[in-house]
């Protein structure tokens, strides 16, 4: 073989390696390295997994993975979210609480939603969790808080005959000490840096529906009186008005000093 | 054998006119040294990958658009659009890292054999602006991806340039086309990513290449066999005649089995890693953009962490250009005597520390600063364990550490960011006054948040941290609370009893 036959081979061989080599992975377009789709496809936030992605995506950081036992307000409550306006829903959604920690997740956002899947997803959440918890809790008081018509000082003597058992104004009962602490003490709702950080509406979800999720009643009680035994009776908005404004007043009891000053609410 | 004749006709028809022929038969077909082996592959291997770069990089360049609005859409669009578009980007991501990989190796395969003495002194200068040549196409090529990590470059670029006295300014503007990072930046980088470099390095290749068929490939390096000026020409001369095989086909074979073997597992690589990036956009409004650069130039990346703030004018700027001119000057410093590295400890030394600074940083840099993870703060819940049991106020805090995206870079409960130490049991390390101060002066690697939290906020933080003793997470969580100092001294939950029993036991300790 004569040595331009041997170079002419080789190239030749080579050519052929390297075409297939490189045109082999193109029959198959299922390679582990194929980039997933971008952006990813949609997937409707009213059908259970879709909505069930955007809650995880979304929400549970601060309510919870599934809608419940979360440092926020419990979501899982049909209750709740039958008494929610649903455009109201929609617009805290999309645009957030203002000067609270509550995000908007529409809109401007970095990342946001479109109206259109903010809406589906109200469905979906009241699709999915419309049937959960139990009824009545809220004996039928209505979701909005009205501001400032309550009795502060009504709401006080309501506060420390049915709630400030469980909510003692001191130190949260310190576990350490307690041996066996009951779990439904639950510390102090009177503490003025607490109060700064959460708005009325906020105070007024969680009496009325109280939840359930970490013992506290909703409307319908049962509550605690001082001596520690249960007190039975039921809240109506009346009493709920009060207890917020009750509650509400104590955000200014702490003298205002230049570290105090604050954007919170 | 007829056809064979006419081949050669042709050919020589062909020499006859331009003489390349003959060229190209000399370079085939001259004597190269028996002794040159497989240590001998890894200059071809990194032709063999810039070739890819060449190809992969004009098809890529048919459809990247270089504009800051566009670049990053049109990589989406080549990625999902472009059959097989993805491949070839995957192909020059990974081809770009490969080529870097061989070319270092082949440096240190000629520095180890010095072969850069005498009388090859040239072909390595050639080979170090090659170098950085190929460092830059490197460097500018992650810059083309225009997401968050580019940034990294231009950012290390710019405060480069910024720190150079007098004409910092001025260089800065240069480097981005204006005093900030712009639509200019990107195609001023993209001019040199594309054609500068490139055209470079071609011409640098032929030099180098040249250069090399000149001097004749080297043989191993043999103890007892220094070189001298005098007599080294004509000694290689004499053994090569004697001993020495045609480069084509005896030696090529063996860099083209290499080349074939590294060509399939780039394309394995490629298939089954992907495209590298490109990575999340960059976002001006969070405050934890860390940008970070390919695992290449890790190295670099640790070394801007870790050196102190008051040296790193002077190492920036002096450092690089001492470096580059030791290199290059290294056959000068020492052109004659002994190849054989065992006969230089000192060269093997100084190699043996460089490879492993440059492996050691590469690890720092990898490890340290873990990227943060964006969506913790709205995906990722509180642990039910670290909700139970907490006054309101803490409950606020527990919110607050969502919502000041704490945990992007700070897990609890095992997850969450890994930039900063996990949380889980951060009351047993600071108190109340630590806490607070750690917060809102940051330190280390974490922002301040002083003016960006209210006081109630602080406080309802710092209650709900204070909770985390590290007790209410059975040691369930792999890595929660295992890998932390003074874990041992906690009491040990039995993770497999109920709840309420666990919290018991927790709490009458
Ligand atoms: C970063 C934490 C955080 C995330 C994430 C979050 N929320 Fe909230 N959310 C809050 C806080 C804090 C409040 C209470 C604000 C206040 O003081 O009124 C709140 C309040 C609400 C309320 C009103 C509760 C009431 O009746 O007072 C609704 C409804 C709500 N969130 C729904 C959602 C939904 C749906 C999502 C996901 C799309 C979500 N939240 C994600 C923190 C968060
Ligand atoms: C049986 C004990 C109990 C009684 C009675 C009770 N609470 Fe609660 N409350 C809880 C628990 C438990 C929580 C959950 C929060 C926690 O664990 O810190 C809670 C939570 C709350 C919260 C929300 C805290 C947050 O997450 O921001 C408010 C507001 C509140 N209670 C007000 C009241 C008021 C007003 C009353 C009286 C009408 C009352 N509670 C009666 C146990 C009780
Ligand atoms: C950009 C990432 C980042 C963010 C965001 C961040 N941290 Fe940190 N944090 C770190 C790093 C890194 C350290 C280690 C600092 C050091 O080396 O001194 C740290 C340390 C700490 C420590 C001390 C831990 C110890 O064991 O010494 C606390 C407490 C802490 N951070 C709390 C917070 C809180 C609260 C927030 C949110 C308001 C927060 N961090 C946000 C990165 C971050």
């Amino acid at each position: 073989m004569s040595r331009m036959t041997r170079i002419t081979r080789t190239i030749a061989a080579s050519a052929l390696l390297t075409v297939l080599a490189g045109t082999a992975p193109s029959g198959c377009d299922r390679l582990p390295g194929k980039p997933p789709p971008y952006p990813p496809p949609v997937v409707l936030a009213s059908t259970p997994a879709g909505f069930q992605a955007t809650w995880t995506d979304r929400c549970s950081g601060c309510h919870g993975a599934d809608g419940a036992l979360g440092a926020g307000l419990p979501m899982r409550n049909g209750e709740y979210l039958r008494a929610v306006p649903e455009d109201t829903m929609f617009s805290i959604i999309r645009d957030g609480i203002p000067s609270s920690r509550m995000p908007g997740f529409g809109g401007d956002a970095i990342g946001g939603l479109d109206d259109e899947v903010i809406r589906s997803f109200v469905q979906g959440m009241r699709s999915a969790w419309g049937d959960a918890g139990a009824k009545g809790v809220s004996q039928g008081i209505p979701w909005k808080v009205d501001a400032g018509d309550g009795d502060p000082t009504r709401g006080a003597r309501l506060f420390a005959a049915k709630c400030a058992s469980c909510h003692p104004s001191d130190e949260p009962a310190d576990r350490a000490v307690d041996p066996d602490p009951d779990p439904l003490v639950a510390g102090s709702v009177t503490d003025p840096f607490y109060l700064r950080l959460v708005s009325d509406q906020h105070l007024h979800s969680n009496i009325v529906f109280g939840r359930a999720d970490l013992g506290m009643p909703g409307a319908t009680g049962p509550f605690r009186g001082p001596d520690g035994r249960t007190v039975e009776g039921t809240l109506d908005a009346g009493d709920v008005a009060d207890l917020v404004a009750y509650l509400g007043a104590g955000r200014s009891s702490l003298p205002s000093g230049p570290e105090v000053k604050d954007g919170a609410p | 054998m007829k056809q064979e004749g006419n081949v050669r006709k042709s050919l020589d028809w062909v020499d006859d006119r331009t003489g390349l022929v003959s060229v190209a038969e000399h370079a085939m077909f001259h004597k190269v040294p028996r002794s040159a082996k497989w240590w001998y592959v890894f200059g071809s291997a990194t032709l063999m990958f810039f070739m890819v770069q060449l190809v992969t990089g004009i098809l890529l360049t048919t459809i990247y658009v270089p504009s800051a609005a566009e670049a990053y859409q049109s990589l989406i669009y080549i990625d999902q659009r472009i059959p097989m578009g993805w491949m070839i980007r995957a192909l020059h991501g990974w081809s770009s890292n490969a080529m870097c990989v061989m070319m270092l190796i082949h440096m240190t395969q000629v520095f180890l054999h010095g072969t850069y003495k005498f009388p090859r002194e040239l072909t390595w200068v050639a080979g170090v602006f090659l170098c950085l040549t190929t460092l830059g196409l490197a460097f500018t090529g992650q810059i083309m991806r225009w997401d968050a990590n580019a940034y990294w470059g231009l950012g290390i670029g710019a405060a480069i340039v910024d720190r150079v006295p007098f004409a910092g300014n001025w260089l800065r503007s240069v480097v981005l086309g204006g005093p900030d990072i712009s639509g200019a930046t990107l195609s001023r980088f993209f001019a040199l990513h594309v054609f500068i470099l490139p055209g470079t390095l071609i011409g640098l290749i032929g030099v180098h290449l040249i250069l090399v068929l000149k001097g004749g490939i080297s043989e191993m390096p043999k103890v007892g066999q220094p070189i001298e000026r005098e007599t080294y020409r004509e000694d290689y001369e004499k053994r090569v005649k004697k001993t020495g095989v045609p480069f084509f086909p005896d030696a090529a074979r063996r860099d083209m089995v290499f080349c074939g073997a590294a060509l399939i597992a780039l394309i394995g690589i490629a298939s089954w890693y992907g495209p590298i990036g490109p990575g999340p956009l960059p976002d001006p409004q969070s405050i934890e953009v860390a940008p970070r650069p390919d695992t290449l130039f890790l190295w670099l990346f640790a070394v801007l962490a870790l050196l102190p703030p008051q040296t790193e004018t002077f190492l920036i700027l002096v450092g690089p250009p001492v470096a580059i001119a030791l290199l290059a000057a290294l056959p000068f410093l020492s052109p004659t005597g002994e190849r054989a590295p065992s006969r230089r400890p000192l060269s093997v030394i100084i190699l043996c520390i460089i490879v492993t600074a440059l492996l050691v940083l590469t690890w720092l840099g990898i490890g340290s600063p873990w990227s943060p993870v964006m969506k913790a703060w709205t995906s990722i819940p509180t642990p039910v364990e670290y909700v139970r049991h907490r006054s309101p106020l803490e409950l606020q805090g527990a919110i607050q550490l969502q919502y000041a995206q704490c945990r992007n870079c700070h897990s609890i409960g095992g997850e969450g960011g890994k930039r900063g130490p996990a949380l889980d049991d951060v009351a047993t390390r600071l108190s109340w006054d630590q806490l607070v101060r750690q917060i809102q002066q940051g330190g280390g690697n974490m922002p301040a948040y002083g003016k960006n939290l209210s006081s109630a906020e602080t406080q309802a933080l710092v209650a709900f941290l204070s909770t985390l003793d590290g007790g209410d997470l059975p040691a369930t969580i792999p890595g929660a609370m295992e890998m932390q100092p003074g874990r041992d001294e906690s009491p040990t939950v039995d993770p497999t009893a109920p709840l309420d029993e666990a919290d018991a036991s927790v709490a009458s300790r």
